[in-house]
């Protein structure tokens, strides 16, 4: 069991190594960084100076972190080794990161470009899937909870709170209130939260190239539109997933059934191989924020929020108090940050996550 | 596509810049009459400034007629009035008197100054007839 979770860890940490390596490839021209350096300086000799230091750092760091990460697991043999190497492979990314970010700051564009807006009404647009399938996330996760409330009373002292691999339970509690609802609450949480997401990307503020703008505008129209209904398909699939599994925890612990369901079980998977497959394809089809599609226009220069260093912290924090985005492009990365200077953004990122964590910070107290 | 382009470092502020681009977009024809503009929100998203930076540069054209905002349509392009307003008329004339001066002292001999003006008149007038 510990060998599968090592194995895993393993894999997941070459396939983020990969992604890091290649990041160059798929980065919006002009950003070098988490910086805005200009198109001509982000090909020239000091930025390929940068990134060659960043590959060769991510490289060693990654075989060192895997190889004590190994060192440990083979001496201890604890699932903590197996989960503490992608900690110790993340922090070395951060600090290489940082390395590069201070490199790339001596290059920075000073003064700010133009701002750029397009009055094209695509922003205002309404954005059907995401409303959709909150419909659906708000259906399933109320019935989650009704069908968990409508049979508490029937459920024995201890109930199943942890299902092994194969489906079958491996952890049993007393019965709480936050042991029989925490995968209900879960699926609501989740099932508000992600198409909430979906919806806000759809709406997330826009940078173009000026001038070429129409090319620039269009990739980024498409990679948002792609990314709007990925992150649409990804909110049913695991809200369905938690639905069915809310469901089987229920049936299990009233002796109706003796694992999670082969739907349980295939939604499950689905959202690994979903998850995996759609970062590779949209990494490699659209590149960072449609980057991809917009390489005829790659040397217009960059405008508003992307080519503005002032209101980038460490290059991936966007703060901005006048600036009413909510979801605002990464810098460095794939997909979408917040901006940190509009207190409706942070409201809803710290109700998001802090909701998940009260739910699981009270069931593990509870229980 | 038309875009607004603003200029950081420009004496001229923000709101003024997008209140005169829209103006030359309406008055060339890009914006026609009845074209529903975006929201202030929209505009506000993508240039990363304060909305009330843009409900300025709207109540400007609205203030000057060139665009309507209704409470549900949105801010939508009007056409150009079918009456003359003589009080904007005279208000107008001191305006362009003014700009008139400031060319002179800025250079603009008399018959150099009136070719530019004609010129401007002859596009505006280009721009209404393919308006």
């Amino acid at each position: 069991m510990d060998t599968t979770i090592f194995i895993f860890t393993f894999v997941e940490a070459l396939f983020i190594a990969g992604l890091f390596l290649l990041y160059p490839r798929i980065a919006r021209r002009g950003l070098l960084f988490g910086v805005y350096v200009g198109e001509e300086q982000s090909g020239g000799e000091q930025a390929r100076q940068i990134t060659r230091g960043w590959q060769t750092g991510v490289i060693l760091w990654t075989f060192l972190s895997v190889g004590i990460g190994l060192g440990l697991f083979v001496r201890y043999r604890t699932p903590f080794t197996a989960v503490g190497a992608p900690f110790l492979l993340l922090g070395g990314y951060v600090v290489l990161y940082l390395r590069a970010y201070f490199q790339a700051r001596a290059l920075g564009v000073q003064s700010p470009s133009a701002g750029v807006a397009m009055l094209d009404r695509e922003a205002d647009a309404p954005s059907v899937w995401p409303l959709i399938v909150l419909a659906f996330g708000m259906i399933a996760g109320t019935f989650a909870i009704a069908y968990a409330a409508m049979h508490y009373h029937e459920l024995p002292e201890r109930v199943p709170t942890h299902f092994g691999i194969s489906g079958r339970p491996d952890a049993w509690r007393p019965k709480s209130f936050w042991t029989v609802m925490l995968l209900p609450l879960f699926t609501l949480v989740m099932g508000a939260g992600l198409p909430v997401m979906a919806y806000l990307v759809a709406r997330a503020k826009r940078a173009v190239r000026y001038p070429q703008t129409h090319i620039s505008a269009e990739a980024q129209r498409r990679f948002r539109q792609a990314m709007t209904r990925f992150l649409s398909c990804i909110a049913v699939v695991v809200t369905g997933m938690l639905l069915m599994m809310s469901i089987d925890s229920v049936r299990v612990g009233l002796g109706r059934a003796e694992r999670l369901s082969p739907a349980s079980m295939a939604l499950g998977i689905g959202v690994a191989v979903l998850g995996v497959v759609c970062a590779i394809y949209f990494i490699f089809r659209y590149g960072q924020g449609g980057a991809r599609l917009e390489r005829a226009a790659g040397n217009a220069p960059l405008t508003d929020g992307l080519a503005d260093n002032r209101h980038w912290v460490l290059g991936a924090f966007y703060v901005n108090r006048d600036d009413p985005s909510i979801f605002v492009e990464k810098r460095f990365g794939f997909g979408y940050t917040i901006n940190f200077g509009n207190w409706k953004a942070v409201a809803l990122f710290v109700a998001f996550l802090g909701t998940i964590l009260v739910i699981t910070v009270a069931a593990l107290l509870k229980s | 596509m038309p875009v607004i382009v603003v200029q950081w470092k420009a004496d001229e502020p923000v709101y003024a810049q997008i209140a005169r681009q829209f103006r030359v977009l309406i008055v060339n024809g890009e914006l026609p009459a009845g074209r529903v503009l975006p929201s202030v929100r929209s505009i506000a998203s993508d240039l990363g400034v304060n909305l009330n930076t843009v409900a300025r540069a709207y109540r400007m054209l609205e203030e000057e007629r060139f665009v309507e905002i209704r409470e549900r349509a949105g801010v939508i392009v009007a056409p150009p009035a079918r009456n003359t307003d003589g009080v904007v008329v005279e208000r107008l004339l001191g305006d362009l008197e003014c700009v008139l001066a400031r060319m002179r002292q800025a250079g603009l001999g008399g018959s150099e100054l009136r070719r530019r003006v004609e010129q401007v008149l002859a596009n505006l007038e280009a721009r209404g007839a393919k308006g």
